[in-house]
């Protein structure tokens, strides 16, 4: 029978592993649908949930023996948790190619978030298995004490409690020095293989000591082997071990096939002699050669995102940039965004700022037109929550788009979160530049809440403005306008203009105190590709945004919604 | 009025009482993983990077909850009505000044701590070290109490029912997680927001102690009566001048 040692270390790979799973399930739903909060929290009540369904399950289980009932839940973990990934990436594919369109045309709410609630599934079953691990870690520690040793249990308690922390602080690591979280489930698989395996050999020495005594009883009667090798669990052993080759070989191409599914396995509409025509998704059965001819996507993970440069599919020369499965610019048309963020507020406000506050904005993109100024911007200061996204910036082919500018003398770069920047800045700025993605999820709702941009409008000296870019106008919820414009209002901006650029989107420039904005075309004495007269001469493209009405605007406090809606997305 | 009403409590069947036991135990369970899971988001407000955050307080909370329930095994039983008294106020304390405590407590140590020394890398660097510690040491109690709970429960229901009591206990307090883990994205934090939410679970936890008073004599004393009684006072000043009471907190913390 095991000691306390061999048990402590057997309580903690099993805790570490199950964690594991639940960390890596959640993280992988969360950034699948956009929707953190829900999947963090819903994830482990589930799991909690499933721990306590198990602890009762496992009185009504046939047990052979306690090892091999450990034996045979450890193989099921490895197994479990080293498919949970793939089995989640599989049903976003299939989510993709047949479910996406069709349920996009009925009235479900965030239809993704219903189909992923499938992949709780091996969660439910991790949290199941892990109840059978806790009370057989139990039970062996009571037989071998017979009940009486109270320490030893205690000891148990505490190193599988230890197992829970451990794993979520190395998830945390894995986070922070940017290792694909699919790694920590295989190590974790790993683990649970190693107990599965210790408990073979128990198994088997405890038989084999069992048919021994029982030939030396009595040589006459034919031992009573029923070994663990008859019961094939040494072949389940080597299926756990065939799985670890099988899914570590398979995982990078079927990431790779996600990938490709997600960014290019579209419906496309094309009018074919005055008809319009829908084609697509590729489907399964034909995915994998389709895969094999399309271009590979860089991914690049960070602390905080995952960061795809996708090849466009017609134009070699051309890439977009994707963060978290988001469009923020292609590199044939990124100027139309970026010279309206960097002049139209300095056109409208007739002057050209001194002190810039850059937040965001680590593609350089912004700084390359901010730099176009020369020595009239005496200085410009970036915070940049993302390292590496800004020395991905700085390679190419995004320094070859900005033009180096992450490197220009005159940008001043801090690396830190802009919320945290700010409440501790008492630096005034003439101007602030927002340029953040969307805020599709609560992390982004953080940034665009009254909070945040009081804190803004704190750092702003007196005739300074702040451009933001955030969706207004389109369709959609008919609130969502008044409710910007009382988020502004309540944070400090009394006066809000609202316009579109070139390619769509819409940007916000708001004051801290009443004075006239004229929407009108002004020379800066600089170079513009995009920006011309007759784009202001237009009356449609812009709008000035009257005090809202919305009582109970986004707070990090109250959250108006957790994300944005799905119109949006 | 209360000597009546608690001679008639008394009286109870052990049916009746343990029945009352497990709306304790479904009620403490909820209560506990909505506290966790508004620290893990007051983390994200103040540090960013929600995944991460959640991720380490999970881990903490559930490593916490452990401990708590050792420390019980060194308790003596008999006094384990006036322990989960003890707890529940101190959990419904915690409930009703949550945001206050965390975001106010992480403004008020920037301040205090770094706030009047010279900007330099050491201040700029660690700015957000005590409140870091702060913060997590709050998640580690409210673990510890939590965990602390559930073996109370349990002993409190074999007292009543014998074992098969105090796993159906066990069982509830599965449940009352599950519940809550649903509850906190779906309805609370949303619909309540922080201070309201926080408040509401806070003004549970003040009920459940209230229960605890009624359900056990010897835990009776006028002053926790009273302390009960201004939990649920507190809890309606908080839900019902949200708005107000978050501007406060607002301004202090973001100016």
């Amino acid at each position: 029978m095991a000691n306390l040692t061999t048990l402590s270390v057997l309580a903690l790979f099993t805790s570490f592993a199950s964690m594991a799973y639940e960390l890596v399930i959640a993280q992988t739903l969360a950034i699948l649908t956009d929707e953190v909060i829900w999947w963090e929290s819903c994830s482990i009540g589930f799991f909690i949930a499933a721990t306590g369904l198990g602890v009762f399950l496992y009185e009504h289980m046939e047990k052979i023996s306690l090892t091999d009932f450990f034996m045979k839940a450890e193989i099921l973990l490895a197994l479990v948790g080293l498919l949970a990934l793939p089995f989640i990436f599989f049903l976003h594919i299939v989510y993709r190619i047949y479910i996406v369109d069709y349920l996009a045309h009925g009235h479900l709410s965030k239809p993704l978030n219903w189909v992923m609630f499938a992949c709780q599934a091996p969660n439910l079953f991790i949290g199941v298995l892990s109840g059978f691990e806790l009370r057989v870690l139990f039970e062996l520690i009571e037989n071998k004490t017979n009940g009486q040793n109270t320490r030893s249990q205690i000891v148990i308690l505490v190193i599988y409690h230890l197992g829970a922390l451990v794993a979520s602080l190395t998830f945390a690591v894995f986070i922070l020095k940017k290792i694909e979280p699919f790694q920590l489930a295989f190590f974790a698989s790993l683990l649970n293989g190693a107990v599965a395996l210790w408990c073979l050999k128990t198994e088997l020495s405890s038989r084999f000591s069992e048919s021994l005594s029982s030939v030396q009883q009595n040589v006459q009667q034919k031992p009573q082997l029923r070994p663990a090798l008859c019961q094939l669990r040494p072949a389940l052993c080597l299926l756990v071990l065939a799985s670890y080759g099988i899914v570590q070989w398979g995982w990078g191409p079927l990431k790779e096939l996600q990938i490709k599914n997600f960014y290019f396995n579209n419906v496309k509409a094309t009018m074919n002699g005055g008809v319009f025509e829908k084609t697509g998704p590729i489907g399964l059965s034909k995915i994998k050669s389709w895969a094999d001819q399309q271009a590979s996507v860089q991914r690049h993970f960070t602390a905080y995102q995952v960061v795809d440069v996708v090849p466009d599919a017609k134009d070699s020369e051309v890439w977009k940039l994707f963060l978290d499965g988001h469009f923020q610019f292609s590199s044939d048309t990124e100027r139309f965004y970026h010279e309206t963020i960097a002049h139209v507020p300095i056109m409208i406000t007739g002057k050209v700022p001194e002190n810039v506050l850059v937040l965001g904005g680590g593609d350089g993109l912004l700084a390359r037109e901010l730099l176009k100024y020369g020595d009239r911007i005496r200085q410009i200061k970036m915070v940049e929550i993302d390292k590496e996204i800004l020395e991905l910036a700085k390679s190419l082919p995004f320094s070859t788009l900005n033009a180096s500018s992450l490197t220009h003398r005159r940008l001043d770069i801090s690396i830190a979160d802009a919320f945290t920047w700010l409440r501790q800045s008492r630096n005034q700025f003439d101007a602030i530049y927002i340029d953040f993605p969307y805020p599709y999820t609560f992390e982004g709702l953080r940034i665009y809440s009254t909070e945040f941009l009081s804190l803004v409008a704190r750092h702003l000296s007196k005739d300074g403005f702040v451009i933001m870019d955030i969706p207004i106008f389109g369709a959609g919820d008919p609130n969502w306008q008044d409710h910007v414009s009382s988020l502004l209002a309540r944070s400090g901006f009394p006066k809000v203009l609202a316009f579109e650029g070139g390619y769509g989107e819409t940007f916000l420039l708001g004051v801290t105190r009443e004075r006239a904005l004229p929407f009108a075309y002004k020379d800066l004495g600089i170079r513009l590709e995009t920006l011309n007269q007759k784009w202001f001469a237009s009356e449609e493209n812009h709008l000035e945004l009257t005090h809202g009405s919305t009582k109970d605007v986004n707070s990090i406090l109250k959250p108006r919604r957790i994300s944005l809606p799905d119109v949006w997305k | 009025m209360l000597d009546g009403a608690s001679t008639a409590w008394t009286e109870l069947s052990s049916k009746a009482r343990l029945r009352w036991i497990m709306a304790l135990t479904l009620t403490v369970s909820f209560c506990s993983i909505v506290y966790e899971l508004m620290l893990a988001q007051c983390l994200s407000i103040i540090l960013g990077n929600t995944i991460l955050r959640y991720s380490i307080t999970i881990g903490l909370y559930l490593f916490s909850m452990g401990m708590g329930a050792l420390g019980f095994l060194f308790w003596n039983k008999e006094k384990s009505p006036q322990l989960l008294f003890v707890i529940e106020g101190i959990l419904s304390f915690i409930g009703l000044v949550l945001p206050f405590l965390i975001l106010g407590g992480d403004q008020f140590l920037r301040e205090t701590v770094f706030g009047s020394a010279p900007s330099n890398v050491f201040s700029n660097s660690f700015i957000w070290l005590p409140s870091w510690i702060f913060v997590h040491a709050v998640i580690i109690l409210v673990g510890l109490l939590s965990g602390a709970e559930l073996p109370i429960l349990m002993e409190l229901a074999r007292q009543q029912g014998g074992e098969m009591s105090a796993q159906r206990i066990l069982a509830l307090d599965y449940f009352g997680t599950f519940v809550g883990s649903l509850a906190f994205p779906l309805l609370i934090y949303e619909s309540l927001g922080l201070v309201a939410g926080s408040a509401l679970v806070g003004g549970l936890n003040a009920i459940a102690a209230m229960l605890i008073l009624y359900l056990y004599k010897e835990t009776r004393k006028p002053l926790r009566h009273l302390l009960c009684v201004g939990g649920i006072v507190c809890t309606c000043v908080l839900i019902f001048h949200e708005a107000a009471l978050r501007k406060i907190l607002m301004e202090y913390v973001f100016g």
